[in-house]
């Protein structure tokens, strides 16, 4: 019986009724439901004779096959009443805020009716802005960029797994009433607990940095002034304070500008993925990278050094990379500090003309002050601090050197940063019964406390206990209450970005569920009064920036942004003495001997918060290729020590009293007798994070984040890994091409990147070809000296694509459906190779192989230059795909949309056909948004403008490896050369595999790297010798 | 003396045959009752017909669910379906060359084999017409590669190979087809004549057309059969040319090569005698027809299968040199990759089934043993699967990027269409076996020494 049926005497649940008549509960109705259609409609009366029978039945066969060849009907209803500005078929977008600890990054959202579907980076953001290559003649149009956990986050919007009533294991979970209940009761509930003025309670918040949230945190605790309050965050940026703080008294935030930074030194830091900031950082990085010609001055091109065990995609960028432990990296800093003539002990011997070159080359930036060292988070705060003391050496205090600096310190404001000692301290008193009643604010701390704190069994001995979480998560499932928090696109919020920039978070839609935010739920505990959440924006606000007029307001409601509220540099000044006790205090760690374990935040799903996010989940990690999983890092020294021999092989990592088993991944470039294991997995409460990979924080310990003496063993069995790239040589093929900056300087021709096979006349034709000479010609450019390989493009064409999920199974077997995928390359030797990414959508070729083996001409070739995808003719040979050269073409093997979640409908683009059962699909060149500017261009009798056009991958991009535009040089139709153009005017442009004269319209610019002329050459124009990692 | 005595030539049937016994031996197989049926028939009868209930339920499964249930994938777009596809063609490829070309050129040994050849043939054919229509994404839509006239005004690509495989495997069908009907005709008059029973005598009449014998009928029969055989012959050399067109004109590296059409054509003749060898010695050994098919027959088609094979061990060391001496490196690695790479113990299996072991007919006593012979037969056609797998599936798995590159393993559903198919073969080739005529009478009794017009003259 349904649970809707009025069988179904649910007391707690809300009673809806049909009718009067269901309402009344009247056993006639009741005999009436149970034979649901009235009498006669599908029941024969009794008493039906043989030949009544037989004519009814006749009847009902013709009936049932006729209403068989029609289509079910639907009406259509109009809007009644226009919302305003709503034009149906045409998405708005709005600005707003993505909050992420003590991050925030500007965000553009679609909405198409009504409807989220899409996410951008908001160029009006500080921490979202994204490099540009500049064009011929102007500066392009800003831009905003994406992380790939920006573009995915409209996917948990719609999480299936928020929607109170739908529940995957009722068994599992205690006894919960329906979120929307715990809402109402709320002001009740806490009434109820008699928390008094907060003796025994203690709050258990996520890092945020937020003026609403701040300001309600501190209304809180003048409602509870007894009360504790705890942050805590699985990765935060605990230590780096803890160091600027040893150096200049009180906990500062470096803020860095790795734009004008010459030479950047990265210790175990990943400037693309998983620090603060990164969006920006990557932008940044690139500005200072860009190559316009071989007539760059040499030193205007920035040089990496990076210091690092497992391989980040910083790494890949890196000029020189050094592979080192986690633990070795504080000796290295020491190291290079000593050079610079800080005082500090625990030095260690490292590859002596590494660190000469290091150290030569940030003396030679530091007098122009254009040097930077970084180190992760990770690192312990010794680390940190010295950081900070090499980077104050190496600023110029002259004052005839007026270039500013590349790092800034900034005294944070609104913002709480996790405190692991707070944390144990937490556990203990809950242990000791000290704390009784707990709230906890975001995050998941059931989850992902470290393992050496008891925290569920501690949570599970507390009286009162409630949580606000974003869905139901393992901490949810351990406390009397739970309370569902709205999703940042159905809140009205502010945050401050890294750099402090006041930012507002504008609702796109209503709640889905029955959900408040952080302010609201904190607001309602310390007064007792539900107020909106735009109220206690605007109240916060009026405080902030005075009481500005409503003009004002929505200006920065538009932008997303109010301009100008950057935190101002805090004076810093080095006290020597102060760090001296410090370092005495806290001396740099010695490595730890034998094995260690190095966690790390997942390039995928960051600290696990997006664990239940498909699109992420099946996001290959950009360095391992690995989806649906985490695995254990390591060396292939490392492992054959182990004696592993085949991918996926378990071993079982011991820290301590906690093991768990994982697969083992050979990776080159791993530091020795370290394994590396990715947090965020093995998460129970969702139907995408269930059972996938193992939870590492099990093994964390709540001092540091590098393990020491772990113990790694081979056990039985094979875990299935699913990888989408196989095999990590190209084969000396020449497919990713790049020169180091000298020899590219001295070259003559292009092709002297890397030889390509056979260079091919492109006018040699058996038969005449089209001229594609008029109108619009779209082709593509990918700078491949700027792309870092951080996967946002394939996610910003998922989202824009509706490009289904197709689970690990399917990945495995090789049919993973990304349009535009990255492929990630080692050259040179196994130890200490070098890692390469090229993003690879379709190439678009006017000559395409694809098209002329279609028996059905379901793919052809559009006027524009663009190879199309005829969805409703393809019959699904799969024989464009065999002929496909570069291999983007992807088949729908399965229904892939069957079984999807009856809420994903709402995110679909509507622009994009979904794809059924047994058709092939492939890049477009977003052809929907082609479309779009050219009906906008034809409605204002006017020609599509250059940049007007982005395809998905490109929008996103923080970094601006991709172009997109017209490519037709007719001079009458094209005056001037587009900014695609131009950049294809580069002589470090060339089309991958070209002597096939497949004449692709996506072509690529080769990399060129800048190492140091100290250390041996690290690129050469050589053939690969590349590692078979089969 | 008797004529035949006079040549050299040893009698192509033996036993003391009359014209009455060729008719009476080869026509109460057909007429026999229930009881009178081998029960070897039976036996194979019963397993390929679970077989064949096995392909349809495969083949439901898979038109419900799609084709992911099988092991293709990205980049392997062509897995099993389209090996045994070629597989099936290069089977149906010796029946019409024993009864075309070998009739052309007068080799009246053919005789004994050539009925069952070419029904194996177009039941050959028919499994691999099933194939294309079941392999692509949506079999519902398959017929859009037909050229018919519509509203919309769309054509199929003509450009494309698969719309010439389509073609090509269609002629080919149709004249087989109809050569083999027409080849039967004379014998399904004998067979009507014989007749009992009144439904068997019309439907028979039926389809023998009404011929009765006379000299004009004979005269024209022989004159069709003549101009099938010339239509035929080209097409044994055709269908499979463009079958390997498939490959050939496409730009992946170990397909785009010209020795493809020839190649294919000798690999074809290869696997499709070992086929009928195969199938003869079964027949032989079940219907006891060791008089027709004589030690000869089969001696003869281990000398075609010897030569065969090693034009196809020529043309696999030809590929290999041509991707050497080209100096093309996509092309160099995809054989060498062939070799040594993932796929090389398919690659040595294809080798060794095909080229080594059918050298043992070099020896006489080797292609005069029944069990040799059938040993090999399947070997061959073990090889020549292979052969389609290697070309198919390791040139698909690794190309030009090695980003791409993956492993095709095959699923449970792979391996139960392939039985299935032979469920298929088996079942229509035993009704074929029990129901019409499966040696070819009239022509037989044209080579017994009895239809020399001498031969009653020399007697007496």
């Amino acid at each position: 019986m349904s649970p809707l049926s009025p069988g179904n005497k649910n007391e707690s649940r809300p009673t809806y009724w049909r009718s009067l008549d269901e309402l009344v509960d009247d056993p006639e109705f009741r005999q009436q439901l149970e034979h649901e259609f009235p009498e006669g409609a599908s029941q024969a009366p009794d008493g039906v004779g043989r030949r009544q029978f037989i004519t009814v039945m006749g009847a009902s066969v013709a009936l049932a096959s006729l209403t068989g060849c029609r289509r079910p009907v639907e009406y259509i209803v109009p809007y009644v009443r226009q919302p305003e500005e709503v034009v149906p078929g045409r998405a708005l977008n709005y600005a707003s805020t993505m909050p992420l600890g003590e991050d925030a990054f500007g965000v553009l959202v679609r909405s198409n009716e009504g409807r989220p579907t899409k996410i951008e980076g908001n160029e009006n953001h500080p921490s979202t802005r994204a490099y540009d290559l500049p064009g011929q003649n102007k500066r392009p149009e800003p831009r905003g960029g994406a992380s790939s956990l920006m573009l995915a986050s409209v996917l948990d919007l719609y999480d299936p797994d928020r929607n109170p009533l739908v529940r995957l294991d009722e068994e599992d979970r205690p006894a919960q009433p329906p979120h929307g209940e715990e809402w109402d009761r709320l002001a009740e509930l806490i009434t109820g607990a008699d928390l008094g003025s907060g003796a025994g309670l203690a709050v258990l918040s996520e890092g945020f940095s937020s003026p609403t949230i701040e300001r309600l945190a501190k209304r809180f605790g003048a409602r509870f002034p007894e009360a504790r309050w705890v942050t805590y965050d699985a990765i935060s940026n605990e230590n780096v304070y803890k160091g600027t703080e040893a150096v200049f008294g009180r906990p500062l935030r470096p803020v860095y500008s790795f734009d004008r930074a010459s030479t950047v030194l990265a210790l175990d830091y990943d400037l693309v993925l998983g620090e603060s900031n990164n969006v920006r950082h990557a932008a940044d990085f690139a500005k200072g990278r860009h190559v316009e010609d071989k007539h760059e001055d040499e030193k205007s091109v920035n040089r990496l050094y990076a210091v690092e065990g497992m391989y980040t995609l910083t790494g890949g960028i890196a000029d020189h990379r050094l592979r080192l432990r986690s633990s070795q990296i504080g000796a290295f800093t020491a190291t290079i500090a000593n050079r610079l003539g800080i005082k500090a002990d625990g030095a260690g011997e490292f590859d002596r003309r590494f660190v000469d070159s290091v150290v030569a080359d940030l003396q030679t930036a530091a007098t122009q002050n254009r040097a930077l060292v970084v180190a992760g988070r990770r690192q312990p705060a010794v680390v940190h601090a010295l950081v900070t003391a090499i980077n104050e050496k190496l600023t110029t205090a002259d004052s005839l050197v007026s270039a500013p600096r590349t790092v800034d310190y900034v005294a944070v404001e609104d913002t709480r940063t996790s405190s692991s000692e707070d944390l144990t301290a937490l556990v203990a008193d809950m242990d000791s019964g000290d704390i009784k009643s707990l709230i906890i604010i975001g995050g998941d701390p059931a989850y992902n406390t470290p393992g050496d704190l008891d925290f569920v069994g501690a949570l599970q001995r507390l009286p009162f206990s409630m949580c606000l979480a974003d869905r139901f998560n393992e901490t949810a499932a351990h406390v009397k209450h739970f309370l569902q928090r709205s999703h940042y696109l159905e809140s009205w919020g502010d945050a401050r970005a890294y750099d402090g920039t006041l930012s507002l978070i504008q609702p796109l839609i209503e709640p889905l569920y029955k959900s408040r935010t952080t302010a609201e739920f904190l607001n309602i505990v310390s007064t007792g009064k539900d107020v909106a959440d735009y109220d206690l924006v605007r109240q916060t606000w009026n405080d902030l920036i005075g009481a500005v007029d409503e003009n004002a307001w929505r200006r920065i409601v538009h932008d997303g942004v109010h301009a100008g509220s950057a935190y101002k540099p805090a004076p810093a000044k080095l006290v020597t003495r102060r760090l001296e006790t410090f370092l005495a205090n806290n001396p740099v760690a010695r490595p730890a001997t034998g094995m260690e374990l190095t966690l790390t935040v997942s390039n995928s799903i960051y600290d696990g918060r997006y664990a239940n996010n498909g699109w992420l989940q099946e996001l290959p990690d950009p360095v391992t290729k690995v989806t649906w999983d985490n695995v254990a890092a390591i060396s292939p020294a490392t492992a054959h020590k182990l004696g592993i021999k085949r991918k996926g092989q378990k071993v079982r990592v011991t820290a301590g009293k906690h093991s768990i088993e994982l697969p083992a991944l050979e990776l080159p470039g791993h530091a020795d007798d370290e394994v590396t294991v990715a947090l965020g997995y093995g998460q129970g409460g969702g139907r995408v994070s269930q059972q996938v990979g193992r939870n590492a924080y099990t093994l964390r310990s709540s001092q540091s984040d590098t393990v020491g003496e772990v113990s790694v063993t081979l056990v039985e069995g094979t875990h299935l890994l699913a990888t989408t790239q196989d095999h990590q040589s190209m084969e000396g093929r020449p497919l990713l091409r790049e020169n180091s900056l000298v020899d590219y300087k001295k070259s003559a021709r292009h092709h002297e990147l890397l030889p390509a096979m056979h260079e091919m006349d492109e006018n040699l034709q058996l038969y005449g070809s089209h001229s594609y000479a008029s109108g619009y010609q779209w082709g593509m450019a990918i700078d491949l000296n700027l792309c870092n390989g951080c996967n946002a493009c394939t996610i910003a064409c998922q989202s824009e694509n509706n490009i289904p999920v197709v689970g690990k199974v399917q990945t495995e077997k090789g049919r993973e459906m990304s349009w535009i995928r990255i492929d990630r390359y080692f050259r040179g030797d196994t130890d200490s190779p070098q890692m390469r990414h090229q993003p690879v959508p379709c190439q678009h070729c006017e000559n395409a192989p694809c098209e002329q083996v279609c028996p059905v001409a379901a793919t052809v070739h559009d006027a524009q230059g663009l190879n199309v995808m005829v969805y409703n003719r393809c019959i699904g040979t799969r024989y464009c795909a065999n002929n496909c050269p570069y291999k983007v073409r992807r088949f729908n093997f399965f229904n892939f949309t069957k079984g999807k979640p009856e809420v994903h409908k709402m995110l679909q683009n509507p622009e994009v056909t979904v794809r059924s059962r047994g058709v092939m699909e492939k890049c477009s060149f977003c052809i929907q948004r082609i479309n779009h500017a050219k009906i906008d261009a034809k409605l204002g009798d006017r020609r599509v403008r250059d940049g007007e056009v982005m395809t998905a991958c490109q929008q996103a991009c923080p970094v601006g490896a991709i172009v997109f535009g017209d490519i037709n040089s007719d001079r009458e139709w094209n005056p001037t050369d587009t900014r695609v153009m131009h950049v294809r005017g580069s002589d470090r442009n060339y089309k991958m595999l070209q002597e096939l004269n497949a004449r692709p319209r996506a072509s690529y610019l080769g990399k060129i790297s800048n190492p140091s002329a100290t250390l041996a050459p690290a690129v050469a124009a050589s053939n690969d010798q590349g590692h078979e990692g089969h | 003396m008797s004529a035949h005595t006079e040549t050299s030539e040893p009698p192509l049937i033996t036993g003391t045959q009359s014209f009455h016994t060729v008719s009476q031996r080869i026509s109460e197989v057909t007429e026999a009752r229930i009881q009178g049926t081998p029960k070897l028939w039976w036996v194979l009868m019963v397993i390929s017909l679970l077989a064949l209930a096995n392909l349809g339920a495969s083949i439901a499964y898979l038109f419900w669910e799609g084709i992911g249930i099988w092991g293709v994938q990205n980049p392997v777009g062509w897995g099993w379906a389209i090996v045994n596809f070629v597989f099936w063609v290069g089977i149906g490829h010796a029946g019409t060359l024993i009864s075309a070309i070998l009739f052309l050129l007068r080799q009246r040994w053919r005789t004994s084999i050539n009925r069952f050849a070419e029904a194996m043939t177009i039941f050959a054919v028919i499994c691999a017409g099933l194939f294309p229509g079941i392999h692509v994404g949506r079999p519902w839509v398959a017929w859009w590669m037909v050229p018919y006239p519509n509203q919309m005004g769309i054509w199929p690509n003509f450009r494309s190979p698969l719309l010439w495989d389509m073609f090509a495997v269609g002629t080919y069908f149709t004249v087989s087809l109809l050569f083999w009907y027409t080849g039967m005709i004379p014998d399904l008059a004998t067979m009507r004549d014989r007749a009992k029973n009144k439904i068997r005598k019309i439907s028979l009449g039926v389809f023998a057309l009404g011929f009765r014998g006379s000299g004009k009928q004979w005269q024209n029969y022989e004159k069709t059969y003549l101009i099938l055989a010339g239509i035929s012959t080209p097409l044994v050399l055709s269908v499979h040319s463009v079958v390997s067109f498939d490959f050939a004109v496409s730009l992946v590296p170990g397909w785009h090569t010209t020795i493809f059409p020839p190649y294919f054509v000798a690999g074809a003749i290869f696997s499709g005698f070992a086929m009928v060898m195969t199938l003869a010695i079964v027949a032989r050994t079940v219907y006891k027809m060791e008089d027709f098919i004589t030690l000869k027959h089969l001696e003869n088609m281990n000398k075609i299968i010897l030569l065969t094979g090693s034009m196809v061990g020529y043309a696999y060391g030809c590929e290999f040199f041509i991707s050497w001496y080209s100096g093309n490196d996509y092309e160099r690695f995809a054989f060498i990759n062939r070799a040594t790479g993932d796929y090389a113990w398919a690659y040595w299996t294809m080798i060794s089934c095909n080229v080594i072991f059918p050298q043992i007919f070099w020896f006489r006593k080797m292609r005069r043993s029944i069990l040799v012979m059938f040993v090999i037969s399947i070997i061959v056609n073990i090889g020549m699967w292979f052969e389609r797998f290697v070309i198919i599936v390791t040139t698909l798995a690794n190309d030009f990027m090695p980003s791409a590159w993956d492993y095709f393993t095959p699923t449970f559903f792979d391996i139960s269409i392939l039985v299935g198919s032979f469920g298929l073969f088996l079942t229509l080739f035993l009704l074929f076996l029990r129901f019409l005529p499966m040696v070819a009478i009239a022509e037989i009794k044209g080579v017994l020494p009895q239809a020399d017009p001498h031969f009653y003259e020399e007697k007496h």
